[in-house]
């Protein structure tokens, strides 16, 4: 029989393997997402979320039903984890009706409120203060839910930032808020946007509770988002949670990288990815693995096929959800 | 990058209390000196109290009192040099006066005539911003460019503790730290947004804490005692000039007087704590200092209050005598190439 020790361990495995899954499926996806944007398919302008599916995923697996998020620009990943079938994701991708924003948003605008995502956002920090409005309207109608916040290292020096925290703490909230920081600002580094090294630094001008974790490890990030979560849902104020990640493709797809010195990419693809970080970790059969990255290209392929079947919204349409 | 340093949470004080608390003094400010700092404070004093009664006769407009800050105005101005620029909020509006400008210009800004309108660039003083900390972003920029031009003129932007809540703030706050441009942030926390206190404005228990996350010094000071205002401000300059970057002094006081004449503060303020903090006003503290130590007399201080009484009296006639202003002259700066519509009217 084996002992409540090992029992443990198999779950875990079994939950790692769990998140494997769905950040391959991710990775997948974002790579179908880049060939059909270069084949031309693609309309506007799109941000992959490559190298950051650890954040999504760890954070997304702790959430509890009734849990709402907002996104960024770069927005599938999240959107995926959250709940969003990836058909879905790609036909708004695609412009079209089945999409989840039925088409008229695309990939900075996805939007399905059913599963909690309020939302996609192309103007950085512009997520912000939504969070924090849902999450006051949980703790006024008691509910015991939590808002979480994504958001880049750029977005912390935005005034929305500034002006959500401190309301957030001041009226004690249930929200977390989550810094992707990977470092970039689209093509700004840090060195020449952030005046601290420590961005947990910045939770002190509110008084907030903040933690740092590393953002390539899943784990670390299921485990700090528990324990944020929860420190939120029990009404002990918000907080402010910094995952040191990296971005493993260019700001947006086609971004030529000038300003990045080539070897950082190759090298932090050999050190810091956090899919081979995980298989690495779960000692996965050659078989298994094979098995898996199978199963997730065959959703990201369907999800083409299944957008490429879809509708064009009317332009008669257009003004259709402008206003109530 | 820079290291981020803890913010001081104990107040600086220099002004003792003539009893158990030692009076203490600020190198380099000789009696004249320490003498100007008194006259600047009466200056700003007799303006103020003045304005109130001029309201109240209807002879300015709505105006934002002052009363009880004017150690931090006088205190942090005379700290700068003269190519160093003020960035104030509408509760400086008289700040002016500190470098030359008269009363009757300040008067007539608070009596809507284009007399007001100073040239920013003849007292290095920008114009009076009304919003809450739109004009922190401009001090940096301002700050900035000199930086970038090798210039040595640093920026003092005036701000109250609501504004350390606006996206502005942040905005103009990191950026100065990121580019390290010379300026002082300068926080009169007098504990009122209007009728919000601070308990209902931010959970941080210490407003220089906000320079945390910007990895600037905070420093906190009294700010009803203009010498520790005077000393933080200088050290303040002395970093920005020697290229170091901003830093945050947050200014601690509390308001005793209406947020401006339009304002009923009896619906909200404690009444007891306000009578204590006017027995303790920041004027009546310098005074009493300043005789302490043998450098203020009787007559010194009649001298400096009947000036200022004299200067405000020309001031509102001057600023009265003026013909009333043109209309159109609203629209003479609007426009480079007004549009048909204004031409055509």
């Amino acid at each position: 029989m084996a002992t409540l020790e090992e029992k443990g361990q198999s779950a875990s495995t079994e939950r790692l393997k769990e998140f494997l899954r769905e950040m391959l499926l991710i990775r997948r996806f974002e790579e179908k997402v880049e060939e059909r944007f270069r084949a031309g398919e693609l309309p506007g302008f799109l941000h992959v979320a490559i190298g950051q599916e650890a954040v999504a995923v760890g954070v997304c697996r702790a959430l509890e039903e009734g849990d709402v998020i907002a996104s960024t620009h770069r927005a599938h990943g999240h959107t995926i984890a959250k709940g969003t079938h990836p058909n879905e994701v790609m036909a708004e991708l695609y412009g079209k009706v089945e999409g989840t924003s039925h088409g008229y948003g695309g990939s900075m605008h996805l939007y399905d409120v059913e599963r909690g995502n309020l939302g996609a956002n192309a103007v950085v920090g512009g997520g912000l203060p939504g969070i924090v409005g849902a999450a006051l309207a949980f703790k006024l109608r008691g509910e015991p839910r939590v808002a979480v916040a994504f958001f880049g290292d750029g977005a912390t020096n935005i005034g929305t930032f500034h002006e959500s925290l401190n309301l957030a703490q001041l009226w004690m909230v249930p929200a977390v808020f989550v810094c992707e920081n990977n470092r970039y600002a689209e093509s700004t580094p840090a060195k020449q946007h952030l005046p601290i090294e420590d961005m947990t630094k910045r939770a002190e001008a509110y008084g907030m509770t903040s933690m740092a974790v590393d953002g390539q490890d899943v784990e670390a990030v299921y485990e700090a988002a528990r324990k944020a979560l929860k420190q939120a849902r029990d009404g002990r104020g918000p907080v402010f949670v910094v995952a040191d990640c990296v971005r493993l493709s260019g700001h947006y797809v086609g971004d030529p990288q000038v300003y990045r010195p080539k070897e950082e990419i190759l090298e932090l693809r050999k050190s810091r990815d956090p899919i081979e970080l995980l298989r690495a970790r779960l000692e996965l059969a050659d078989e298994d693995w094979e098995e898996m990255d199978r199963e997730a290209t065959r959703i990201a392929e369907d999800s083409v096929e299944f957008a490429k079947k879809g509708t064009d919204p009317r332009p008669e349409d257009a003004l259709k959800n402008v206003y109530a | 990058m820079a290291q981020v340093l803890p913010a001081e949470h104990d107040v600086r004080r220099i002004i003792g209390d003539g009893d158990g608390v030692a009076d203490g003094e600020v190198e380099g400010l000789d009696d004249a000196a320490l003498l100007d700092l008194y006259r600047a404070m009466v200056l700003l004093r007799t303006y103020d109290e003045r304005s109130v009664v001029y309201h109240s006769q209807g002879r300015v407009g709505t105006y934002a009192i002052f009363w009880g800050h004017e150690a931090i105005q006088a205190g942090s101005a005379l700290a700068l040099a003269d190519e160093d620029w003020i960035f104030p909020s509408y509760r400086e509006s008289a700040i002016g006066l500190l470098r030359g400008m008269t009363p009757e210009t300040v008067l007539s800004w608070w009596r809507g005539h284009p007399a007001g309108w100073w040239n920013p660039r003849e007292f290095r003083i920008a114009s009076i911003t009304v919003p809450i900390a739109t004009h922190v972003p401009h001090a940096v920029g301002y700050a900035w460019g000199a930086r970038l031009k090798g210039e040595s003129a640093c920026a003092l932007v005036y701000f109250g503790d609501g504004a350390t809540s606006e996206g502005a703030f942040h905005e103009g706050a990191n950026f100065a730290a990121v580019m390290r441009a010379p300026v002082v942030l300068l926080c009169n926390n007098n504990q009122w947004a209007i009728s919000t206190p601070l308990s209902a404005q931010t959970r941080a228990e210490f407003l220089a804490d906000k320079a945390a996350g910007y990895g600037m010094p905070g420093v906190r000071v009294d700010g009803g005692d203009v010498l520790a205002v005077y000393q933080a401000t200088s050290e303040a300059l002395a970093r920005a000039r020697a290229g170091h970057g901003p830093t945050f002094v947050e200014a601690l006081t509390y308001r005793c007087a209406p947020h401006v004449t339009a304002d009923d503060p009896t619906a909200y303020w404690d009444a007891q704590r306000v009578e204590r903090e006017r027995e303790n006003e920041c004027l009546g503290r310098y005074d009493r200092y300043l005789r302490r130590l043998g450098v203020l007399s009787d007559e010194l201080a009649e001298d400096a209050r009947d000036d200022a009484l004299e200067r405000m009296k020309s001031g509102i006639a001057a600023a009265e005598a003026l013909p009333p202003p043109d209309p159109e002259v609203v629209f003479a700066s609007a426009y480079v190439d007004p549009p048909p519509t204004l031409r055509e009217g």
